[in-house]
């Protein structure tokens, strides 16, 4: 069996860290990307028999590569190919985060969006309709409040899902098929 | 629709304004714009510090020096003191 | 809740008709190129090189050859009569209008939007007036709970490491046959008092990764470089370079990692040359242990004292430099999110000062027990008079023979013993690896007399150890008022690491010639100042070239010891 890996994009300040803490639990690797000194966060995440890899990607506004951590997280989406990219939005700040959502739709990146903190969003008396941006960007839409656990268990259920289904469940690299 | 623009840096704690354009150094304009300072949006100076303004744009809240903000000019057509 | 719909996939951004014309006739030319078909999403790529990234434009150039520059610049000309130089901008605003029609279907908003409680906050707390009080406030607390709360734990742990632990080394050693041979010297002199004297201060640094965690995690980090920002124009920086600055608190390696967020590698080298002055955590076990011994009663007055000075040399050298080695060079403008203010949840906290303390250990572990071993057998190596190996004075030892040969350089400062010189030498190595030589050069004798006089069996040393953790614990509770300024009782006259202290006190008195307050005070501001840990250098040289490295291991060294100088000639001058 392939191995299944993931990728965790966002803004700084969304709390991709906890969402990425929240699905690897104990089973995390820190080390550097190669020949950089930024930190490289993975861990692992065991989905019913799936043993997939998560990798925490540097948080950045865009992909546009001016900052070494945009073209880490850029490099690794669009070479690396990874299986899925979780992208984690701050749901109080819906329209400038989904910015680099437009930039990881660009890159087809295959996307599952995770609203987090939406207990702020409620709190500022914004309503997300989630079927509605689905629809639109025909990409999983999970709404959650990670600091408070909700919505660890949809996301989770999502993944499963995309990984699991037969014939869309891996989807081979580019690097591969060059191979 | 005949008013001047002037530079953010100017508009004064309290303002409210439309963002026109960017001037300056190309990469700057570029990254403001990621941001969310884009023509035609609505930008609120919450505070200005003598040496750097905070902004809010949308839900984004900014820091901005007054570097920066000496480039971004805006129309002071809805400008209001606080 | 989760929406699954898998209806339209690949919903993308659609730029105006000039720009897709365009990005149809690039993404034929780029398709006839396979090496570049294969690794890039084609249309992906002839976005980026409209937006102008360089990096994929020389990727591409090198792949495609002229063909691809030719079809770029056709592109581009084509486009201009529409953008002008602005096509980038056009790019990222045209993206803007897709995200905002996205954002218009998925999110309704109140009528009236509240002022959120973020922005009520933020009214006190980047005020023009009150911002700066409050920031020193709150830096305030942290010290507090560095020390004073830190303390209880701080002399549990060297009680528990310096009695049972040593001593059911010494016991094991001695069931083995060791007993009294150099191998047990080296594990209870070398290793145990070595690394040990670092592990005690693991609650010092539990308490200030705590702080950190808090700051960063609430979101009021980033309010502190506004609120800074006009102070840290005074360096030549600005508001941006104080998370660096503050960083630099904790750790000035990450520090020096941190600058990367800078914009302008001006400002990266400019705040990495100023970073190492922000007293890292490694130095506030020196600052802990000679102001105990010294100044008691100002101890917490005293190592604040010392971290305002750090910052205010800062000052002094960022005026400097701004004015010499960066004359005609500006500050970059800088432009920062505010995050929303956020209750930081306790797990998370705990695993932000998880990791930075099991770091702290790991390098405990590797280069301060590597230091503490060749400190040991310089130690044990007798150089003259007639010791054997392992049971020499200590005055009469390799290590004594090569700090005396030092020593002079620090002698106009007060503290020219060879026991100072020497800590000052593996300080090099890690700066926590000071407290530890100290510990070593002058008390080599006392710890073993410890270690032999407590004949307890396992269990009361279990018990001991366990009842004495909840004595901290009390302790710590009841210094945690204090923090706030309110004190419930008078400070018990109990310092920490007592048979040290008598040591190190005639030490500084013998060196300065009766004047050991004022040569402690001077070896403070020289720990404080001096060249950083060789890791910290290793990250300086690999973010900024050998050049910059060298002007920080030296002009430190010389800054250190001119403001050492200042304080013990100048005391003495005041009459102190």
């Amino acid at each position: 069996m392939r191995e299944v890996t993931i990728a965790l994009a966002g803004n700084p300040n969304v709390g991709k860290s906890t969402v990425f803490n929240a699905l690897t639990g104990m089973h995390q690797h820190v080390g550097n990307w190669p020949g950089k000194t930024v930190e490289r966060k993975e861990g692992r995440l065991i989905l019913g028999d799936r043993q997939i890899t998560v990798v925490d990607l540097p948080g950045t506004y865009s992909l546009a590569a001016r900052s070494l951590e945009e073209q880490i997280a850029r490099d690794f989406i669009v070479r690396e190919r990874p299986d899925a990219v979780v992208n984690v939005l701050d749901a109080a700040n819906l329209e400038r985060n989904l910015y680099l959502t437009a930039q990881l739709l660009e890159a087809e990146a295959r996307l599952v969006l995770a609203l987090n903190m939406a207990d702020v969003a409620a709190a500022r008396g914004l309503r997300l309709n989630p079927e509605a941006l689905a629809a639109a960007l025909g990409a999983p839409v999970v709404v959650m409040s990670a600091s408070k656990g909700q919505g660890l268990a949809e996301l989770k259920a999502t993944l499963r899902d995309l990984v699991t289904a037969s014939g869309r469940g891996v989807r081979p690299s580019l690097k591969e098929v060059a191979q | 629709m005949s008013t001047p623009s002037l530079p953010l840096a100017l508009a004064g704690e309290g303002a409210t304004v439309r963002l026109v354009a960017i001037q300056g150094g190309q990469r700057t304009a570029h990254r403001l714009a990621e941001l969310g300072l884009t023509p035609g949006v609505t930008v609120t100076v919450l505070r200005d510090n003598g040496g750097a303004l905070l902004l809010a744009v949308g839900d984004t809240r900014l820091a901005l020096s007054y570097g920066l903000a000496q480039m971004v000019l805006v129309t002071g057509e809805e400008l209001r003191d606080a | 809740m989760t929406a699954v719909t898998l209806a339209s996939p690949g919903a993308a951004v659609r730029y105006a008709p000039p720009i897709e014309t365009e990005l149809e006739r690039l993404v034929a030319a780029l398709g006839a190129i396979p090496a570049l078909a294969e690794r890039y999403p084609l249309r992906w790529l002839a976005v980026q090189l409209l937006e102008g990234d360089e990096h994929l434009l020389a990727e591409a150039e090198g792949l495609g050859g002229p063909a691809v520059t030719a079809a770029l610049a056709a592109s581009r000309e084509r486009l201009a009569p529409h953008y002008g130089e602005d096509l980038d901008v056009a790019l990222v605003d045209q993206r803007y209008r897709f995200v905002h029609t996205l954002a218009r279907q998925a999110l309704t908003r109140p009528a009236a939007p509240p002022l959120t409680l973020s922005d009520r906050i933020d009214r006190v707390v980047t005020h023009r007036w009150l911002g700066i009080p409050i920031f020193l406030a709150l830096m305030w607390v942290v010290f507090k709970l560095t020390t004073d709360v830190a303390a209880p734990f701080v002399d549990w742990v060297d009680a528990t490491l310096s009695g049972p632990v040593s001593g059911w080394a010494t016991a094991l050693l001695g069931a083995a046959g060791l007993g009294g041979s150099w191998l047990e010297s080296l594990l209870v002199d070398g290793v145990i008092a070595g690394v040990g004297g670092v592990l005690v201060f693991v609650p010092v640094l539990l308490a200030l990764y705590f702080a950190l965690a808090l700051l960063e995690d609430s979101g009021y980090m980033a309010r502190a470089a506004f609120v800074m920002d006009r102070l840290m124009h005074a360096l030549g920086l600005h508001g941006k370079s104080f998370l660096p600055m503050v960083v630099g608190f904790g750790c000035s390696v990450p520090a020096i990692y941190a600058t990367r967020t800078l914009d302008s590698r001006r400002d990266r080298i400019l705040t990495g040359l100023l970073v190492p002055f922000m007293s890292c955590s490694a130095r506030l076990p020196v600052y802990v242990l000679i102001a105990a011994i010294f100044f008691p009663a100002q101890a917490g007055l005293v190592i604040f004292g010392l971290y305002l000075t750090g910052i205010v040399v800062a000052i002094v050298i960022g005026m400097l430099l701004r004015r010499t080695l960066f004359r005609n060079q500006p500050p970059a403008p800088f432009v920062l999110e505010l995050p929303p203010y956020r209750l930081p949840t306790p797990r998370g906290v705990w695993r932000q000062m998880w990791e930075r303390t099991a770091a702290f250990l790991r390098k405990a572990t590797t280069i301060i027990l590597a230091t503490s071993i060749v400190v040991w057998l310089l130690l044990a190596l007798p150089v003259r008079g007639g010791g054997r190996f392992a049971d020499t004075p200590v005055e009469q030892s390799a290590f004594a023979a090569l700090s005396g040969a030092v020593a002079p350089v620090f002698a106009p400062l007060g503290f020219g013993g060879w026991e100072t010189s020497g800590a000052l030498l593996t300080g090099f190595v890690a700066k926590e690896v000071v407290v530890s030589t100290l510990g070593q050069t002058y008390a080599v004798a006392e710890l073993e007399e410890a270690a032999e006089a407590a004949p307890t069996n396992f269990g009361e040393d279990l018990l001991g150890i366990a009842g004495g953790l909840v004595s901290a614990t009390g302790d710590a509770l009841q210094v945690l008022p204090g923090v706030i300024g309110i004190t419930l009782e008078t400070p018990e006259e109990e310092t920490a690491l007592e048979g040290l202290a008598a040591a190190v006190r005639a030490g500084f008195e013998a060196s300065s010639g009766g004047h050991g307050a004022l040569a402690a005070l001077a070896f403070l501001v020289f720990v404080l100042l001096y060249t950083p840990c060789m890791t910290a250098v290793a990250a300086a040289r690999h973010e900024f070239g050998s050049r910059w490295m060298w002007v920080s291991i030296v002009g430190q060294f010389v800054v250190a010891w001119l403001a050492a100088l200042l304080v013990f000639q100048g005391g003495r001058l005041l009459g102190w």
